[in-house]
């Protein structure tokens, strides 16, 4: 089967003027199938997030190629990477600051279809329609982010990311700024959808409980690079490098 | 709930007098009781019901010479805002938007400009281009543009890696379309804020220029050269100096209590109330 998303030595430098050299990033290789979800967990700064930008084509690699469902998109630019973005979407870490204070939830929403050529009415209503998909009443469309709370707010990024009816979903830790019934409900949510729309998930999370209930198969980052791939129940239960083991300990101190 | 924010009372009165100063400045030849430049009456009169300002050494109604002054000071400090901002927020866009060459090239150039006293570089400026009013608005804005360039460059890198900016671009924005829905939006209100508060400023260094025989040249009515004019009978004569002086005076005063009222308005600590409404 050919991967929906395929990294290919992937590696990104970060060059700070009078300081040495931070890779972020080092030499990662990924492939990621249709209807599947891939965790990736890691502490904070091994690169998560970063790899996540990367694939999402925020950030330029310093090397290695980047795959969108057998496309290289690596050096994409202006229209190609717009026609990225039909396909490809990330949901960020934190919803509020992912929408600008100065417009509306429904603008924020309904802006890829303005700029693929829908009229103002088909976007609104199309707009309303996701937004009572995402659990969220057609009213919300004219609330600005401030106005809503985090959990809220997260169900119109998920909104926004699914509006543009993309093959893949990079989910950069998108429960962990809200509670635990906010959380369980986004979780659910991405679950119907995927199992609806046969999406493919990049997860990005800390949480080795969510990665387990969640994702198919987990890759653990340390330091820029992959140190363990494998199921969720190898990872957790049987971890074989340091990094997972002390991320399996640290979740398991909660049980 | 909404964005809109109730202007304040004083605020309010505030722009009814810059609106009033407008009307005076658009309105100014329609209002001169007397031709401006005609030498017809007798020279030096001291102030009464037929010249509400007297008259200068000339035989020139002087309240006509100010209104017209008047209009020439407001509409050249308007002239020279206008485009100092719009200059210095398009190369500090650019250049934090697109960076390269073009950000070190003007980065550079805003350096020299800032690194000397602003008014000293406009003065020399001024005299190369010998004088007139064009030449002295020139000179002012030339060397005026590095600060708004400056404050456009370092909030368009800021926005730049901004969440929302990054969710936009996946929206498919393209780069136009970034900077005019999401980044200029966020940009111009600090901008607008430096500008109105930058008019009393320019209106002075203007009037300045003038003063020092760079600006409006005779006989055109302009507030500072008419200060210039009079500087030598202000003990004997003193309304040929009060009268531009004054005209000076109220215009600045208004064009700073709008600077203020405007930043304190769009202030988000301020949820619209401007502080000396507190």
């Amino acid at each position: 089967m050919r991967p929906i998303l395929q990294l290919d030595e992937v590696s990104k430098t970060f060059a700070v003027r009078g300081k040495p050299k931070t890779t972020a990033v080092d030499n990662v290789s990924l492939c990621l199938y249709p209807g599947e979800t891939l965790g990736l967990v890691g502490q904070s700064g091994s690169g998560k997030s970063t790899l996540a930008r990367l694939a999402a084509r925020l950030l330029d690699p310093s090397s290695g190629s980047i795959w969108l469902d057998g496309r290289d998109i690596t050096g994409a630019r202006g229209r190609q990477l717009r026609a990225v973005y039909r396909e490809m979407q990330l949901v960020f870490q934190a919803p509020s600051a992912s929408f600008d204070p100065r417009k509306t939830l429904g603008d924020g929403i309904g802006e890829s279809l303005r700029n693929q050529g829908c009229s103002k009415l088909e976007t609104g209503k199309r707009v309303e329609q996701l937004l009572e998909q995402c659990g969220l009443e057609r009213e919300y469309a004219r609330r600005y982010p401030h106005e809503v709370s985090g959990g809220e707010c997260q169900r119109a990024a998920l909104a926004r990311a699914l509006v543009g009816k993309p093959k893949l979903i990079l989910l950069d830790e998108p429960t962990s700024a809200l509670d635990v019934t906010s959380q369980r409900q986004i979780l659910d949510l991405l679950a119907q959808w995927r199992d609806r729309e046969q999406l493919s998930y990049l997860l990005i999370c800390h949480n080795l409980a969510l990665v387990e209930h969640f994702c198919h198969r987990v890759l653990v980052m340390d330091q820029g690079e992959i140190v363990e791939q494998g199921t969720p129940e190898q990872v957790i239960f049987h971890p074989a490098s340091p990094t997972a083991r002390r991320l399996a300990d640290a979740a398991s101190l909660w049980k | 709930m909404t964005h809109s924010k109730r202007i304040p009372l004083r605020f309010g009165v505030v722009l009814g007098l810059a609106l009033l100063l407008l009307a005076v400045v658009v309105l100014a030849p329609q209002l001169c009781p007397h031709d401006p430049n005609a030498q017809t009456f007798a020279p030096l009169q001291p102030p009464s019901l037929a010249h509400w300002c007297g008259t200068d050494r000339y035989g020139r109604d002087l309240f006509s010479r100010v209104l017209v002054g008047l209009q020439t000071s407001v509409c050249a400090t308007l002239a020279l805002v206008a485009g100092i901002t719009a200059v210095g927020t398009a190369v500090g866009v650019a250049c934090g938007y697109w960076g390269g060459v073009l950000d070190a090239v003007a980065m550079r150039v805003c350096d020299v400009c800032l690194a000397f006293p602003g008014l000293v570089l406009a003065l020399a400026l001024a005299t190369l281009f010998q004088g007139g009013l064009l030449q002295a608005v020139l000179a002012l804005g030339l060397v005026s543009w590095p600060k708004y360039a400056r404050m456009a460059r370092s909030q368009t890198l800021t926005l730049k890696q901004a969440d929302f900016i990054q969710a936009a671009k996946l929206a498919g924005d393209t780069g136009g379309q970034l900077l005019r829905r999401h980044m200029l939006p966020h940009i111009l209100g600090p901008i607008l804020v430096t500008a109105t508060l930058d008019l009393g400023t320019m209106m002075m260094e203007l009037a300045g220029l003038s003063f020092l025989g760079l600006g409006a040249q005779p006989p055109t009515a302009e507030l500072g050269s008419m200060i210039s004019g009079g500087r030598s009978m202000m003990q004997t004569h003193p309304w040929v100096i009060f009268a531009p002086g004054g005209a000076m005076f109220v215009a600045v005063a208004i064009c700073n209590l709008v600077g203020d009222g405007v930043r304190d308005y769009l202030d988000p600590r301020n949820s619209g109330r401007p502080l000396y409404d507190k």
